[in-house]
């Protein structure tokens, strides 16, 4: 049975286009935004404004986050004032280009950074930590991990992430790729 | 130079040198960071004296007054860290790092800010920043300078022994057996060889004393049959109570672990560590241990006895056992990681039981039981996939292993048969021979299965003393005071947060006396809960502090403070197991006479008292036969029982209708009186007997004072006092609506 829910359009979602909103740089290279969208309220004790017309304003410094991190990167990306109250939604980062595209990218890169696994050197298991000598993309790295297991996080069948005791993340894009030695030392942890 | 995660510590060196040059004073602190503004790695340094914070990153180098920096703050992104401050009205990035100096960054930004406000930060040590180990250059857990690698160098085997130590007289008599039992094998070759010798194989057989020999051989079988069944029974008593004590320790490990510490692991998982891990323990002990005693002994007191009847056929037949080891290491490693890998599908597999079971009724309501039927099937195939495997593995290697081992018994036959041939040899000797060749390679034979047994039993230790160690977060102290309290609770500029970086709570300064009544109100998630947490003090403060009755909760013993504390949550946990047994949780040992006037008191005796079982109703494992009103009221009971100097009401009637509410209301007035009450409510009509309210947003205190004077200073308390009010009018011309239109 095909079952339509017209009771979540009840609330709108903001997104945020080119149209609506122009991304650029403060000196030292922060985004900001100026967007025409229903005046931001800017402390909830305010007398709340009926009016949800929108307006152009300029928002200041923002910030990103993406919903879904791992499904889809590029997709459903979060534009947030500092404390993480969201301004609107960008549905697809293919939808900006030149100057606001770019912009986007680079504070999204600053804000993820997950070096990228491309080959497995050695893998020592030592009560509860294992010791990782691998390559990434950006050279060699070493970090050691506990409770390997549950710090393997299996976003799909073939996609992995790592997190160390540190706390950074380190992606595998697609385990199978990888040679024959270092799957065979990743294996035991899928 | 190349982007390199790993930098050599040369380019630190270099950095830290052009840091020095461009500094040009004795810097009060340095620190490391090692990513650019772009996240593309780099080494840099940083360093900084009362005045300025100077910064080199590759051929950069940045120097900035700390007086002119604004507004420094640690920035956590995902993966990575930056420290960023505001100068002249724009903001800036001093410095960018992945996590493994996020703990550096961290106390730099702490530093900065008390330099900045002009704050003496003393003398820095240093390795206090240190995030790695200085030996081996492991990097330390969040929060800890214990580095993993090191400390657990020693071998798991030392710290598994002393777990038997109280048992060493009985364990002690089982080595003398297992030595008596060697001494009957060496002892029975030599009645063979005269057997054979002196009676059957030779030209002139004696007849006295053959009798004699069989009667011999016939004890010495009957004492070798006795010696395991003694053996048998100690160690069957010693494992229990190894068992026992161990499942005990690990028990009072998970209970005295902090919140924290315990919410980051399933409950499945925990219990397979209390239950099956402990038992694989035991088992080590009781069972692989001997067995490597037992193998060695007959191994070493065999070749001896072979050695002085012939060193050179000795020799020969040892020869292949240095192979034999060899391909049992192999064989260890390579089972170790494929046991492993079964585990921790087995434990998926609980964790994933436990998870639905919990959740039934979700499931049920939601109709997913196909769904979570299929997810049961995927994990239990994946165990069953995994033990296949490791069992196909071990079939297909095994065969050949015993095949090899058997290869020395042929040698001994054509060896010693050639010098019978010759003459130089008897028939005798060779029955001794191979009597003990069969005798040093069984025990060889067995040990190929040890490897299996043995990695079984590390990782099951590994994963015990994993917990084990673990460091409670939150430690009695030295001196812990151990008295009864008043109630006077003061909050002293207390700061806290659930990660270094970020406070929850901020400079929070409150008095709240004995007898007092002071009610919390805020939006969620302004560190409402967190401030009862910290005076339960399942947390400890950051810095500043909490007092009761002047003295700080940190000198207090956790237990005494924690039993003199009552609390009724927004949900209230019953135990299986009867009504009473329930409200009497709080103070054991209480009479029957004391549990009904508390449930009384809690306005719970009358609804107890229509039950048909009364006080002896049995309550499901969530209580689930009781509706939520009734489990409150069960719960500020156990309150009221329990007699605390200060009560905490977490939401307490959140969740109820408003005759229930006022049932408990009641009760709840009759418990407040003359007790020290810390109150959340987002019903601010809860709060109405509060003495003091007040009022927390965004961690700090945004007002405090009774209700009269914060609806005269009409800001947020006031705000929600209208917005409420006006929400309670709509829900009551709701209601009348109907009679309205009759």
């Amino acid at each position: 049975m095909e079952h339509k829910n017209d009771f979540l359009n009840i609330v709108k979602i903001e997104y945020l286009t080119p149209e609506n909103a122009k991304f650029s740089e403060t000196a030292n290279g922060f985004p900001k935004m100026e967007a025409f969208i229903p005046k931001v309220k800017k402390d909830d004790l305010e007398e709340s404004v009926d009016d949800t017309a929108p307006v152009w304003q300029d928002l200041g410094r923002v910030f990103f986050h993406r919903a879904f991190p791992y499904d889809s990167a590029e997709n459903f990306i979060s534009v947030t004032d500092k404390e993480g109250n969201e301004y609107g939604l960008i549905r697809s980062l293919s939808e900006f280009d030149g100057a606001g595209r770019e912009i986007i990218e680079r504070e999204l890169k600053r804000k993820y950074y997950t070096p990228v696994i491309t080959k497995i050197k050695s893998v020592k298991e030592r009560f509860g930590y294992s010791y990782w000598e691998v390559e990434t993309e950006s050279g060699s790295a070493s970090f050691a991990m506990h409770d390997t297991f549950r710090n393997t996080a299996k976003i799909s069948e073939e996609r992995v992430v790592l997190t160390d005791v540190d706390g950074n993340r380190y992606e595998i894009k697609d385990v199978f790729a990888l040679d024959r030695k270092s799957y065979r030392k990743i294996e035991l942890y899928l | 130079m190349l982007p390199r995660l790993k930098i050599d510590s040369h380019y630190y060196d270099d950095a830290m040198q052009r840091a020095a040059e461009a500094f040009g004073a004795e810097p009060l602190f340095g620190f490391r960071f090692d990513l650019d503004r772009d996240n593309v790695p780099c080494a840099g340094y940083g360093c900084a004296d009362a005045e300025k914070v100077c910064v080199c990153r590759g051929e950069e180098v940045m120097t900035a007054e700390i007086d002119s920096m604004d507004d420094i703050e640690y920035v956590q992104y995902i993966g990575c860290a930056a420290i960023e401050y505001t100068f002249d009205g724009e903001r800036y990035e001093l410095c960018r790092s992945d996590m493994k100096n996020a703990v550096a960054l961290q106390n730099t930004v702490k530093r900065l800010r008390s330099l900045h406000e002009g704050k003496d930060i003393g003398h820095i040590s240093e390795n206090e920043d240190e995030t790695a180990c200085p030996v081996c250059g492991t990097p330390y857990r969040a929060g800890s300078k214990i580095c993993p690698n090191c400390a657990d160098r020693k071998k798991l085997l030392t710290r598994l022994l002393p777990v038997a130590k109280p048992h060493a007289v009985p364990l002690l008599i089982s080595l003398a057996l297992y030595f008596a039992g060697v001494g009957l094998s060496i002892y029975n070759g030599m009645i063979n060889r005269t057997l054979v010798d002196d009676y059957l194989h030779t030209d002139t057989p004696k007849q006295e004393g053959f009798w004699w020999v069989i009667a011999v051989m016939v004890g010495v079988a009957l004492f070798s049959a006795l010696l395991p069944m003694v053996r048998g029974i100690i160690f069957a008593k010693v494992g229990n109570r190894i068992t026992v004590k161990l499942r005990r320790d690990v028990y009072e490990k998970v209970q005295a672990m902090s919140l924290s510490g315990i919410s980051r692991r399933t409950a499945g998982e925990i219990i397979t560590r209390v239950t099956s891990d402990t038992d694989v323990m035991r088992e080590f002990l009781v069972s692989i241990l001997p067995d490597v005693l037992r193998i060695s002994l007959t191994f070493i007191g065999i070749s001896i006895a072979m050695f002085i009847i012939n060193w050179k056929l000795t020799l020969m037949i040892l020869i292949p056992v240095p192979l034999i080891i060899l391909m049992f290491y192999f064989l260890r490693t390579f089972m170790n990681s494929i046991y492993h890998r079964q585990w921790h599908a087995e434990e998926a597999v609980n964790s994933l039981l436990h998870d639905v079971f919990s959740g039934i009724r979700v499931v049920k309501v939601f109709g997913t039981e196909k769904y979570e039927s299929e997810r049961f099937d995927k994990a239990a195939r994946r165990v069953r996939d995994i033990s296949k495997k490791n069992e196909v593995t071990w079939n297909k290697i095994m065969p050949f292993a015993e095949f090899l081992l058997g290869i020395g018994e042929y040698a001994i036959l054509f060896f010693v048969g050639s010098a019978i041939i010759a003459g130089t040899s008897s028939l005798g000797e060779l029955t001794q021979f191979l009597t003990y060749v069969g005798l040093i390679y069984g025990p060889l034979r067995q040990a190929a299965f040890l490897p299996r047994r043995f990695a079984r039993a590390m990782t099951s230790a590994a994963k015990v003393f994993e917990l084990i160690d673990e460091e409670p977060d939150v430690a009695n102290g030295e001196n812990a005071v151990d008295r009864e309290i008043t109630g006077n609770i003061h909050f002293e500029k207390v700061y806290f947060g659930y990660n270094n970086y970020e406070d929850v709570l901020k400079n929070i300064t409150l008095d709240i006396n004995k007898g007092e009544m002071a009610g919390i109100v805020g939006r969620s998630g302004v560190g409402k809960s967190t401030m009862i947490n910290l005076v339960m003090r399942l947390y400890d403060v950051r810095s500043g502090r909490i007092t009761v009755d002047g003295v700080d909760l940190r000198d207090y013993d956790q237990h005494c403070l924690r039993s003199q504390i009552g609390v009724v949550l927004q949900e209230t946990y019953l135990f299986r197991g009867t009504i009473y047994s329930n409200i009497a949780y709080a103070r054991p040992g209480c009479t029957s006479d004391d549990v009904i006037r508390a449930a009384k008191l809690a306005n719970a005796h009358e609804f107890i008292m229509r039950l048909p079982d009364a006080y002896n109703t049995l309550v499901g494992e969530r209580g689930q036969t009781l509706s939520g009103g009734e489990r409150q009221r069960i719960a500020i009971a156990r309150a009221i029982l329990r007699d605390p100097k200060i009560l905490i009401l977490d939401e307490a009637t959140a969740s109820l209708d408003t005759k229930t509410e006022k049932l408990i209301q009641d009760a709840l007035e009759k418990l407040i009186s003359g007790r020290t009450t810390i109150a959340i409510a987002h019903r601010l009509s809860t709060l109405r007997n509060a003495t003091k309210l007040v009022v927390l947003e965004k961690g700090e205190i945004e007002e405090m004072g009774t209700h009269e004077e914060l609806i005269l200073n009409k800001k947020r308390y006031y705000k929600l006092v209208m917005a409420q009010r006006q929400m309670s009018k709509m829900k009551k011309s709701d209601t009348t609506k109907p009679e309205v239109i009759k």
